[in-house]
């Protein structure tokens, strides 16, 4: 037998390679995550190269932006200033709002939604394939990162915390087809359940078909399922197809984080 | 010596892949740098050097991304065979080169979409609408980097050890 092995070595190498392959993957369809402690172990390893890649690459982007690619600054100047000036306006709005909001919350003993504790992580990796939407960060458990714990930033929803080493941390991002996050129509309270495609558009399920909602509706986290807060923004409804048959609608909803520029992230540490 | 100088090269390309390759996607695609480094192994040295470094290094690639541990080891094993049992019987040039890692990136991406369907929870229109959109253009991405990646190969043979073929 041994020396069948030997003189065919290529085909019982072949043979011995596929069928580990075919095992971890008939594994993972049955066990969540059975790999973990592998993948802690890749991170260890692979977290320095992968931490003086990003810091290259943001140090560079940096020059590049800061001293190089100057053109349309003066413009983006004015434009800015306008902006800022009508922001002003806006933001005297919202604190008028926020004190009556404080005042009304007192009256009615409402409890603070707002206050999360995050931990700060910088973006140092991403997916290696066209197949998958994840993240690697320069957080993990020694910092109090666990799994499944929600990933924001001031834009609205990133995903959630996957697989977490002692420093690094992968994040699976709410555009991945695997990620679904329970939501809820900001205007109308319609509940459904949102989950990344392949495309750049998040698809929301279980919409019932007679929910009054229109395109440009924002699209907030339910905080069913205990891993995403309430409140937190998840993006707008690009498009509605409204079907003739079945109980849902289909709605695509545009994200709002863009996730191609993702560069810093809070992970939320209280649920 | 030879050995060392290609995991190490494969090592940093697949940092520069999640750390640098993926924030310059064209159309949404990003270069497979490793199916890159396989198909020329392969071809050079054959169908087992060309299986465990495709089972390898498929592997790492499954552990960096959201895939299933094994997909892309599966994939690029299978690539790693099929490249090695050919390549022995061709002349390899650079051209040669560029129209196999074309055509290699259009069968993984195509076994990879096939894996995912199965595995996870997508719909078909889904898959193929995303294979359209990222396989062409990682295609010619992948080969337009390939002259690259072969170069450094052939410096590390000319100084590291094992002869040019």
């Amino acid at each position: 037998m041994i020396k069948l092995l030997i003189r065919y070595k290529p085909i019982s190498t072949l043979f011995f390679l596929v069928s580990t392959s075919l095992i971890l993957l008939s594994v993972q369809t049955k066990i969540p995550n059975p790999t973990d402690s592998v993948q802690k172990f890749v991170f260890v390893g692979i977290y320095p190269f992968q931490l003086a890649a990003a810091n290259t690459l943001r140090k560079a982007y940096h020059i590049w932006k800061s001293y190089i690619y100057l053109v349309n600054v003066e413009q983006e100047n004015v434009r800015l200033r306008e902006q800022i000036q009508i922001l002003q306006m806006e933001k005297n709005e919202y604190v008028e709002t926020a004190l009556a909001y404080e005042r009304l919350k007192n009256i009615l003993n409402l409890t603070d939604v707002t206050s999360l504790n995050t931990v700060l992580a910088r973006v140092i990796g991403r997916d290696s394939t066209n197949w998958a939407s994840t993240i690697l960060v320069d957080k993990g458990s020694s910092h109090g990162i666990e799994p499944n714990l929600a990933v924001i930033t001031h834009e609205g929803i990133v995903g959630y915390t996957m697989s977490v080493s002692p420093r690094a941390s992968k994040i699976l991002l709410a555009s991945d087809p695997s990620c679904s996050i329970a939501a809820i129509i900001q205007r109308t309270r319609d509940q459904g359940v949102v989950q990344g495609q392949l495309t750049n558009y998040y698809k929301m399920k279980y919409l019932i078909q007679g929910a009054d909602v229109i395109e440009g509706d924002m699209v907030i986290s339910s905080g069913l399922g205990g891993v995403i807060p309430k409140g937190l923004v998840i993006g707008k409804i690009a498009r509605i197809n409204k079907k003739s048959d079945g109980l849902f609608l289909d709605v695509d909803i545009e994200p709002s984080v863009n996730f191609s520029k993702l560069e810093e992230v809070f992970i939320v540490k209280n649920k | 010596m030879y050995f060392v100088f290609v995991i190490v090269l494969s090592l940093f390309a697949l940092i520069l892949q999640t750390a640098f390759f993926s924030v310059i996607q064209i159309k949404g695609a990003k270069p497979d740098l490793i199916l890159i480094i396989l198909t020329y192994l392969s071809l050079l040295k054959g169908a087992e050097a060309g299986s465990i470094f495709g089972f390898s290094f498929g592997l790492l690639q499954d552990v960096l991304s959201g895939m299933f541990l094994g997909s892309n080891a599966l994939t690029k094993t299978l690539l790693g065979f099929t490249l090695g049992s050919i390549g022995k019987k061709l002349y390899v040039s650079s051209l040669l080169q560029m129209i196999f890692v074309f055509v290699v990136t259009f069968v993984n991406e195509t076994l990879l979409s096939g894996l995912t369907l199965m595995l996870k929870a997508y719909s078909t229109q889904e898959v193929i609408t995303h294979w359209i959109r990222v396989t062409p253009t990682e295609s010619i991405y992948n080969s337009f980097l390939c002259p690259f990646i072969v170069l450094l190969l052939r410096f590390g043979e000319r100084n590291f050890g094992l002869p040019q073929q």
